[in-house]
């Protein structure tokens, strides 16, 4: 049976949706060309007519309308809490909640704006506490949470507002406004909780890629932790250590009073492999280290530097026997020639190796809050151990070797008589 | 295709709880179809003053139904444009012989760095195309609507409709050859 013509005119527009011309469809039907050709011309004029849309005086009226409808139906409610930094207000710090009828108006407008690709809402988006809009800049976060539909979304969701808080906080303090940073710091621990939730109950595949993103995005946390507590003072500064063990307790996901494990349950672990791949040794050597409680990034930079030296007694196990003695990785290179030391003993130059309390660099896995308390690193980041650096197992990153520009430069070869340092 | 489907239960979650009287989700709601319907009723009426008052009444309406919104078992914004068209059918039926409201030019949706003579241009192409659609009959008016300026499926046009597919596929057709027909002879 040969197809009907209301058929044939479907399928041609179906594949002009897709980028074909007119011409190529008529092509691909010859015996209807007269009768199609009009009518996908005139199919192609409509698509192509300029949309129209509620002027911006409208959508403003009518949202407003609208909700007041919509609120004499239903109980009156109360102003959202992340209003109150419009204007300089503050209030006691509140829950998220997600049921006013005077939100309405704005989650309309807002999404309304999200479409249509409103100014307003990308002008907020660098907003602080105390700008006017800050309240625009809440109110995308929470519809952002409204709309979105699953668990680990939300997580996700809260990690990243967890950072913005951060990062707001760390702005006001560098510009010398630290009125709202002890209220921005509550928020951060509130938003940190509301991201582990979803694992309180067990890891499942979601779970893992969220736990695995979750080391790096740590680290730079307590980076940033750091260096404001040491620009704040009292009520605030108390603050902002609270804020640290919080930070502090995320990291420990996964780890259990009977012993280390895996953290994130994977099995095999896509990390381990890939620096197992990258070291050239089995799966099980480097996952015997992980188990030991070193993380992957304090293992990458074992095999890293062991890789350089030819000495035969400066293996792996001695690297990590050094650690455990407490030694810092910058120590340790410097020990073994691989940098060298600093004569003021103010810390490595920032391009020659990890500084001795930071483990690592940010993609190489989160600090293992190694290295001697009194041997710090640069002022700003030289936090004692318990609480800059997230233990091991706060989850590794995606990619866990040290970057090829943050070891040793090339021409920093071992001396010819490197052995294994002494104390 | 993920994205869909996201977009989808995004939406049926919103739905659920603007169900139970969530006023905030339907807020959401609200925000997410507020141009859909107000374009589909500036199409069907020509005129942006009535569009905008009766997009107002259609939201209204589905804000006092939306509890019987589930035994429709049809998706949320087949129900909306459902209560559009009736809303614009109660329209012209009680209100033709009245003054009508000024006729405003429509606002477009990508004014921003048409210079006016371009703008005034783009306007009265909208106004034409909306005037040729409007001597359709309301089914012809109703199809190419929904399928060629709010870009549904027909799937989601017989939803709509309360027609089968292959009947809209007709409708869309006979439609299309009134509208160039329309055009011609205007030419």
């Amino acid at each position: 049976m040969s197809e009907s013509i209301e058929s044939i005119l479907d399928r041609c527009l179906e594949e002009m949706e897709k980028g074909r011309s007119v011409e190529e469809c008529l092509s691909r039907y010859p015996q209807w060309r007269d009768e199609l050709a009009p009518i996908l011309r005139m199919a192609t004029r409509l698509r192509s007519a300029p949309e129209v849309e509620p002027s911006a005086a409208f959508r403003q009226r009518a949202a407003i309308r609208m909700a007041n409808l919509v609120a004499a139906r239903k109980e009156p409610v109360t102003k959202p809490p992340r209003l109150r930094y419009i204007d300089g207000e503050r209030q006691g710090l509140q829950k998220r909640e997600r049921r006013f009828a005077m939100s309405f108006v704005l989650i309309a407008l807002l999404i309304a704006s999200l479409v249509a690709g409103g100014g307003t809402v990308y002008a907020s988006q660098d907003a602080l506490p105390g700008d006017p809009l800050y309240g625009v800049k809440m109110l995308v976060e929470d519809t952002r949470l409204l709309i979105n539909a699953d668990e680990i979304g939300d997580a996700e969701l809260h990690l990243e507002f967890a950072t913005e808080r951060l990062e707001e906080a760390a702005t006001l303090v560098a510009q010398g406004r630290p009125d709202f940073v002890e209220d921005l710091m509550a928020e951060y621990a509130e938003e940190m909780e509301a991201a582990l939730a979803p694992l309180a109950d067990g890891v499942d595949d979601e779970e893992i890629d969220l736990l695995e993103g979750l080391g790096e995005t740590l680290t730079h946390h307590q980076t940033v932790l750091a260096r404001v507590r040491a620009q704040v003072q009292d009520r605030t500064r108390s603050a902002v250590q609270r804020a640290m063990e919080v930070c502090g307790a995320v990291s420990e996901v996964g780890e259990e009073d009977d012993g280390f494990v895996n953290p994130t349950g994977a099995d095999p672990h896509p990390v381990g492999e890939r620096l197992a791949q990258r070291y050239d040794v089995t799966y099980d050597e480097i996952m015997t280290w992980f188990y030991d409680g070193f993380g992957f990034g304090e293992i990458a930079w074992a095999y890293s530097i062991s890789s350089l030296i030819e000495h035969q007694e400066v293996d792996v196990a001695y690297l990590f026997a050094l650690r455990e003695e407490g030694w810092g990785w910058s120590e340790i290179m410097q020990e073994l020639g691989l940098i060298v030391r600093p004569p003021d003993d103010a810390g490595p130059p920032d391009d020659a190796g990890p500084p001795d309390d930071s483990g690592p660099p940010d993609d190489a896995g989160p600090p293992n809050d190694a290295g001697p308390p009194d041997k710090a690193g640069p002022p700003d980041e030289a936090e004692p151990p318990d609480e800059a650096g997230p233990p091991d197992d706060a989850g590794p990153p995606d990619d866990a070797g040290p970057p090829d520009d943050a070891g040793p430069p090339d021409d920093a070869g071992p001396p010819d008589d490197a052995g294994p340092p002494t104390r | 295709m993920a994205e869909d489907a996201t977009n989808r239960s995004c939406e049926e979650g919103l739905v659920r709880q603007a169900v139970q009287g969530d006023a905030e989700a339907f807020g959401a709601l609200y925000g997410l179809y507020l141009d859909a319907i107000y374009k589909y009723i500036y199409y069907r009426t020509g005129n942006a003053v009535v569009a905008e008052d009766l997009t107002e009444h259609t939201f209204l309406k589905a804000w006092s139904g939306i509890g019987n919104y589930e035994q429709q078992g049809i998706r949320f914004s087949s129900w909306l444009y459902r209560i559009a068209r009736n809303t614009v059918i109660d329209y012209y039926r009680t209100k033709r012989e009245e003054v009508p409201f000024a006729s405003e030019p429509p606002t477009l949706a990508k004014e921003e760095g048409l210079g006016p003579e371009a703008l005034l241009l783009r306007r009265e192409e909208v106004k034409e195309l909306q005037h040729a659609i409007s001597q359709l009959p309301e089914e012809q008016q109703q199809v190419i609507i929904l399928r060629f300026v709010e870009g549904l499926s027909h799937r989601q046009v017989s939803e709509i409709m309360g027609k089968s597919e292959s009947a809209c596929r007709v409708i869309q057709h006979r439609a299309l050859i009134a509208l160039r027909r329309l055009f011609s002879e205007v030419k």
